[in-house]
């Protein structure tokens, strides 16, 4: 059987966790593995999502800027040889970032309003490419 | 209406829905008590967590309204002039100008040297005392202020009682850039 898919959720900075718990509630409902990493830094965020061998990383952003902040976890997961890693942002993310944001390799943003089905559709459709012999491919 | 001071008075549905919520909040702040501040602040986010849950949960089946979110959807503005600034690179085209860090250095040593200083250091030490007591830092951080020590100068201040290293680790965001 598959394991379920395994996701680290961090955010940009500690507090107003409101979203991030609703987010990972509704994860866990769908039958997702969530490893609640809470605030953390791109580095570290980088290293738990290797070691957790997570199948993707959700990233809370609110309060910083959405580009440096994808750009460093994208440069930290290249050297940890980890950038097949899914990356999906949430939170306060401006419009006109949208682009520059899909450009540096995130696979989904979900601004206020989102639904979580449709997090979960997107995580579930762009899980981490498993190596042959390893985890069965989606049924 | 408004120069009367208490419009409602007497109205019996008003005046017994205020005993009721006062009557509840009071049930939900004995038994708070009674868990301890531990217990009940787990409580009271595990409560919270679950009303956000339930409330979005509520949105996505479209049983709670809400305007511009599940209804009345405006369309994204594409053209707004803040947002296109945000957009650039910033790193090769910065929307503000370098100069001012400098500048606002400049400022800050301005206000540092018009200070009265005696008054500052004063300031600071009953900011330290108050928080090395755990009394409520509250006071001695608003004299701070009117003393003029800056906010690098306050957050050093009580880094200095317990170290950086602690202060940061429950601290959080701001206390890393100070930091």
């Amino acid at each position: 059987m598959d394991h379920p898919l395994r996701v680290l959720l961090v955010s940009d900075t500690p507090g107003h966790t409101a979203g991030y718990h609703v987010v990972a509630r509704g994860l866990r409902d769908a039958g997702l593995e969530v490893i609640a990493g809470g605030y953390m830094e791109p580095p570290a965020a980088a290293e738990a999502a290797v070691q957790e061998d997570v199948d993707c990383i959700g990233y809370r952003i609110m309060d910083r800027d959405p580009l440096a902040l994808v750009s460093s976890l994208m440069e930290h997961l290249g050297r940890l040889g980890a950038r097949d890693i899914p990356v999906v942002v949430g939170g306060i993310i401006p419009r006109p970032l949208h682009a520059a944001l899909y450009r540096l390799g995130v696979v989904g943003i979900f601004p206020p309003g989102s639904r979580l089905a449709d997090i979960v559709e997107c995580i579930r459709g762009h899980r981490r490419p498993r190596p042959v012999g390893g985890t069965s491919p989606v049924g | 209406m408004t120069a009367v001071a208490d419009p409602l008075g007497g109205s019996w549905c008003i005046e017994h829905l205020t005993d009721e919520v006062e009557k509840r909040a009071w049930q939900v702040y004995e038994e708070l008590e009674r868990l301890g501040p531990e217990r009940a602040w787990r409580e009271m986010s595990a409560q919270g967590h679950e009303a956000a849950y339930q409330r979005q949960l509520a949105i996505e089946r479209g049983e709670r309204v809400v305007v511009g979110v599940n209804r009345f959807m405006t369309p994204p503005e594409e053209d707004d002039p803040v947002l296109e600034l945000l957009a650039r690179d910033t790193r090769r085209d910065p929307p503000f100008d370098p100069a001012w860090r400098e500048k606002q250095i400049k400022r800050l040593m301005q206000v540092k040297q018009g200070r009265d200083e005696a008054q500052a250091q004063a300031a600071r030490r009953r900011l330290q005392e108050a928080y090395r007591e755990r009394a409520n830092i509250l006071p001695p951080t608003i004299e701070a202020v009117k003393a003029y020590l800056s906010i690098g100068e306050i957050c050093g201040a009580l880094a200095e009682v317990e170290g950086w290293e602690a202060l940061r680790k429950r601290g959080g965001f701001l206390l890393r850039l100070y930091g």
